[in-house]
């Protein structure tokens, strides 16, 4: 579903962020990404999302090389990908239905399909209750599961998280896991970046951990 | 908290078309776009008579073009030639002109007004009955009104030459002159009209299109959200289209209300105006066809320059 080969990315600055990652995760597989802060978690991210380019190497999501995806065809490609951001990137001037709504829309679904996807999104996160309310007033960690809610309303078949239970408490996080593990179960495929190493450690999922943009480990932690 | 992921509702709905959704989608964007503007009337009152004003100039002058077009229209059936008699001349003498002047095929008809009759019109008409009356002699000349068979410009000419050639005619005025100088004036002024409408369509294109580069600005976090979750370009451009279409026609139908309260300001003016010149002109308003277009022309505008600026900005947003 998603495969590296030797990807590497620079910056302007001349400076690594990714060096020659390989690896490759399958439909329905759930990988943990773990490292130090500045590892390069978020660059790899983002060259799965398009949102940058690799320097170096092929990315393949979904059967497509994004090095060769022409710049029309990367909204497509995101469609295909739920993602969740560390900064939650939420809409401040928009109600928590209508942000996890926003994928839908752009879809282009029926406003009652809609309405009906998106109160089933915020039911697995536990935020139905609040559907009405406006992001400024929710809580860090309910801001982070309005982000998962809006991830996963499309049904992606590929789940990126950044950090995606950093701001909640173990049970709220074992709540979310057990979301994310209802998606695998249906094979969609997850890759996830944390460093709450204890968390990751008691799931016990394969892990890519990375130092200084390399692969230093891939195996079960 | 716990329902599958994958558990479709059993009423699922049959697939969509393309075009229906596209549908929703701009109903739902047509309706947030005009719900922009307005909760910022100020500044869109602002925008809107902007564009209101820049397009009032060409109309008015495409519409001075027309009614120029009518006035020559209605001149032109009454072109008329005014002979002016030599002053010295007696009223039977006159008549003797006039009635040599009757057996000329190339005139339709012809009309004394003789000195004495010319002296009593004028004094009536200009209010000059005091001054008229303190001259010892009548200073006006017996006039021939002809109305000539012919329309035609060079025809004219000869028979104002024959005309001019008799003893006892002092002057031929011919309104053909007068006419071709209105023509040449409603070509000015049509030439005029389009030379600005090309100036205020471009000072349109950068008026629309830099409230669009603003508007964009405002909603930059909005677009890289947009832009993650997988929005295309042109569905991020939608409501700005919208936008630039919604202020172009607002713009065009406010235009079109400025020139009916000028229409009702001047007609009065431009009736007695007409009636100097004995002539059943009435001024003539912009016509529903010309309205409509004037808001098309509007919107066009404003839709073509939202189009052009959200293009340049929108993907210069990078998320």
């Amino acid at each position: 579903m998603i495969r590296f080969d030797d990807v590497s990315k620079h910056y302007a600055g001349g400076q690594a962020a990714l060096s020659q990652l390989s690896f490759e995760i399958a439909r329905g597989e759930m990988v943990f990404v773990t490292g130090h802060s500045g590892a390069g978690k978020s660059t790899l991210l983002k060259l799965i999302l398009g949102m940058e380019k690799s320097s170096a190497g092929q990315v393949l999501v979904n059967g497509s090389n994004l090095n060769r995806l022409p710049r029309n065809k990367i909204p497509y490609h995101r469609r295909g990908i739920g993602a969740v951001f560390q900064d939650h990137q939420l809409l401040f001037d928009r109600s928590v239905a209508d942000n996890v709504a926003l994928p839908l829309q752009i879809a282009g679904f029926h406003p009652q399909e809609t309405r009906r996807r998106v109160r089933a999104a915020l039911d697995k996160v536990g935020l139905l209750s609040k559907e009405k309310m406006f992001p400024e007033r929710l809580s860090g960690g309910e801001q982070q599961r309005v982000g998962i809610a809006r991830a996963v309303v499309n049904r992606p078949q590929i789940i990126l998280a950044d950090e995606p239970t950093g701001n909640l408490d173990p049970e709220l996080s074992a709540d979310v896991m057990k979301v994310f593990e209802q998606f695998k179960s249906v094979g969609v495929s997850l890759l996830l970046a944390s460093h709450n190493l204890s968390l990751v450690k008691q799931l016990n999922y394969r892990t890519l951990t990375l130092s200084e943009g390399r692969l230093i480990r891939d195996g079960r932690s | 908290m716990t329902r599958g992921p994958h558990a479709r509702a059993r009423h699922t709905r049959p697939q969509p078309s393309a075009m229906d959704k596209l549908l929703w989608q701009h109903r739902a964007v047509a309706r947030d776009s005009l719900q922009r503007l307005l909760r910022s009337p100020v500044a869109t009152a602002i925008t809107v008579s902007v564009i209101a004003i820049a397009l009032l100039l060409p109309a008015l002058l495409f519409l001075l073009q027309q009614n120029l077009g009518s006035g020559i229209a209605e001149l032109d059936r009454s072109a008329r030639i005014s002979v002016y008699l030599e002053t010295g001349l007696s009223d039977s003498e006159a008549e003797e002109v006039s009635n040599y002047l009757q057996t000329w095929d190339s005139l339709l008809s012809v009309e004394l007004v003789s000195s004495s009759q010319a002296l009593a019109d004028f004094s009536e008409n200009a209010g000059l009955a005091g001054v008229l009356a303190s001259l010892a002699e009548n200073p006006l000349p017996a006039t021939l009104l002809l109305i000539p068979r012919t329309s035609d410009l060079a025809d004219l000419e000869a028979l104002q030459a024959e005309l001019e050639s008799l003893p006892e005619v002092a002057v031929v005025e011919l309104d053909r002159t007068w006419i071709a100088r209105l023509q040449a004036i409603r070509n000015f002024v049509s030439l005029l009209g389009r030379a600005l409408l090309l100036f205020v369509l471009l000072g349109l294109f950068a008026i629309i299109g830099n409230t669009i580069r603003l508007a964009i600005e405002n909603r930059r976090q909005e677009i890289r959200v947009q832009k993650l979750v997988g929005a295309t370009d042109a569905y991020i451009a939608r409501p700005f289209l919208y936008t630039g279409f919604l202020l172009g026609s607002a713009g065009g139908l406010v235009a079109c209300l400025l020139l009916l309260v000028l229409w009702l300001l001047l007609g009065q003016s431009s009736r007695e105006l007409a009636a100097l010149y004995n002539n059943g002109f009435e001024l003539a308003n912009l016509s529903l066809v010309s309205a409509i277009g004037l808001v098309l022309l509007g919107g066009g505008t404003g839709w073509l320059s939202a189009l052009i600026s959200s293009y340049r900005n929108i993907a210069a947003i990078d998320p």
